[in-house]
């Protein structure tokens, strides 16, 4: 089966004052269809970048230096406008980060997911109870009532919640979250993730989920690419990553993670050093500054992706091809 | 997730809650009223007064208030009274179409600034800089001095000078909203730039803008008063508030009740308008509504 999304060499740069910051390098991903695919890294690392060129929303500033998105077999990089704003919401769709930010102050939410069906030949009526059964699909109590409030009378949770919704509204083949539940707290933060889990049961089509947070991630992803400074460092299937990871970057994220602290240690665990500056990315391996693995060449040759079983690939001279 | 069975479609909300919530500011109310009044003084003057506006009748000169001139007679006799409401024609009618005509320019071209592309922007701030450096009533005498005075002069002054005013306001808070999350997240399910901007950008900026109309509906009455009072509005015989104000203040110490006549209106139209500008305010900020 073609996967529904795939990227192939994406290099972006940002043009700043001074000299271009090359935010992605020869990104490659895949995402096949009804899978949820996770994009883990710390910030900066490209994860948003990376969607949002997906989805074509990149700020003035960025330049795609290289490579292709394909969506089924259209490419995505080469559409006109037009093309774009059919593609937008009919067939990709997309979760921001904060929901309290995300919908039209001045307009009910209801008004909101009535419009975003304009391309729907159906009667106001209809259009309204497509909104009421896609917010109860979303776990909104009492949608018939509530969908005639304004967003800032719901809470953080729930106005996820309606994104999500609003999101789902045209049944989307693909469906990006970007850090879906970063700005909630983590009581809500369950919650969603329950919904995600929920909607993986219904939802017909594919999830891209970006988040720092590898417990969601764990939770709802199939497959997980581990992002580093603008690379796809290694990407695998999900207990791949957790439970036989390779390189040694993903091994150092998920010791840092302060899930996995027992109760006694009282520091949590760092990466020493810092993420190389983009303006100036170094040669060899980009991660080789900071890696406590580190052999001669990884200064100098920047490793090849490599293969290590079918869905498994590292970038790490660690791994040989094969 | 269990769905409960769907309830028809119906809302518990009151059907007009921003006309509710409007009713329950008592300034605002106080204002509207006095709006009213003043809009239906002016529409309804011929049945209100048993004068005409332009009638000499030189018995009553200077006549002093009375039953039978509620508010005096000027120095030719004619009903002060009568003329204040005629005159609040004038002043209505020039506020009405310049602010109308200036909103919907300013909204225009305003968003056209904000949304459109740089060097659009860049042309437009220039012709707007470029106008507002005029003031207003010196814009407005050189034109009038040039083309002689007229009613419709002065209405498309008063929207020249205010076009930019407007559209500034406009064109910032559309590059403010243009950035923020709901836009981006409009334009992820597929929204065109026409309806962003009817649908998302519009409802934002109209509040705040009809907040400052309204609060500039005394200010081009001012204007209008000003120029009619220096000649430069309405042709003499014609009765505004400022040929009402320039007849009595020559009279000022025998008969001062003339120049109340041409001025308290001006006063109540800034009152009346200012307050309901406020309660609209509260109105049209769906966060600054109260829980019912």
């Amino acid at each position: 089966m073609t996967p529904v999304l795939s990227i192939k060499n994406l290099s972006i740069d940002f043009l700043t004052p001074g000299r271009p910051v090359h935010a992605l390098r020869e990104v490659n991903l895949s995402v096949p269809q009804n899978r949820i695919v996770g994009i883990v890294g710390e910030s900066g690392s490209g994860k948003s970048t990376v969607v949002s060129a997906v989805m074509r929303l990149l700020a003035n500033n960025a330049e795609v230096r290289s490579g292709e998105i394909k969506f089924e077999d259209r490419d995505i990089l080469a559409m006109r406008e037009s093309e774009l704003r059919a593609l937008r919401g009919e067939e990709i769709a997309m979760v921001f980060q904060d929901p309290m930010t995300a919908q039209t102050p001045v307009l009910s939410i209801g008004q909101q997911m009535v419009d975003i069906q304009y391309r729907r030949s159906l009667s106001i009526k209809e259009k309204r109870q497509k909104v009421i059964d896609m917010l109860t699909r979303v776990g909104i109590p009492d949608p018939s009532d509530r969908m005639d409030q304004y967003p800032h009378q719901f809470s953080g949770g729930m106005r996820q919640r309606i994104s999500i919704a609003m999101a789902l509204m045209m049944n989307p083949k693909l469906l990006i979250a970007d850090e879906p539940t970063t700005a909630l707290d983590v009581t809500l933060e369950a919650q969603i993730i329950h919904l995600f889990r929920e909607l993986k049961k219904s939802f017909d089509g594919s999830i891209v989920v970006v988040s720092h947070n590898l417990g969601l991630i764990a939770e709802l992803c199939d497959e997980v690419v581990v992002m580093y400074a603008g690379e796809v460092v290694e990407r695998a299937a999900v207990d791949d990553i957790f439970y036989r990871a390779v390189h040694p970057y993903t091994q150092a994220l998920l010791d840092c993670d302060p899930a996995r602290l027992d109760e006694l240690s009282q520091t949590l665990p760092t990466i020493p050093g810092d993420v190389p500056d983009l303006q100036d990315v170094p040669e060899g391996c980009i991660f080789a500054s900071r890696c406590d693995q580190k052999l001669q060449q990884c200064a100098s040759n920047r490793p090849p992706a490599a293969t290590i079983t079918q869905a498994h690939d590292v970038r790490c001279h660690l791994v040989k091809d094969g | 997730m269990s769905a409960p069975a769907s309830k028809p479609v119906r809302s518990t909300q009151p059907r007009f809650p921003g006309l509710r919530q409007f009713f329950r500011e008592p300034l605002g109310v106080f204002g509207l009223a006095i709006v009213v009044i003043l809009v239906l003084g002016a529409v309804f003057a011929p049945y209100l007064t048993d004068y005409a506006p332009n009638a000499l009748d030189i018995k009553s000169r200077l006549a002093k208030p009375s039953s039978e001139h509620w508010l005096g007679a000027d120095h030719l006799g004619r009903d002060t009274f009568t003329r204040v409401l005629y005159g609040g024609r004038v002043a209505l009618k020039v506020a009405a179409w310049s602010i109308s005509l200036a909103l919907l320019g300013g909204l225009l071209l305003g968003m056209l600034a904000g949304y459109g592309p740089r060097w659009l922007d860049n042309l437009l701030i220039l012709v707007f800089d470029a106008v507002r450096s005029f003031p207003t009533i010196m814009f407005a005498l050189a034109i009038i001095t040039l083309t002689g005075p007229s009613i419709n002069m002065v209405i498309m002054v008063i929207v020249i000078t205010s076009i930019p005013v407007y559209a500034r306001i406009v064109r910032t808070q559309t590059m403010a909203l243009r950035e923020s999350e709901f836009v981006l997240a409009a334009r992820s399910v597929g929204t065109g730039w026409f309806r962003m901007l009817y649908l998302h950008i519009l409802p934002n900026v109209i509040g705040p803008l009809l907040i400052l109309a309204s609060m500039d509906i005394p200010v081009v009455v001012t204007i209008e008063s000003g120029l009619s009072f220096l000649g430069l509005g309405v042709r003499p015989p014609t009765a505004s508030w400022g040929t009402v104000l320039a007849d009595g203040y020559a009279y000022v110490r025998n008969t001062p009740w003339l120049l109340v006549a041409g001025g308290v209106p001006l006063i109540l139209t800034t009152l009346g308008f200012t307050f309901m500008g406020e309660a609209l305010r509260d109105v049209f900020d769906p966060t600054l509504k109260k829980r019912d």
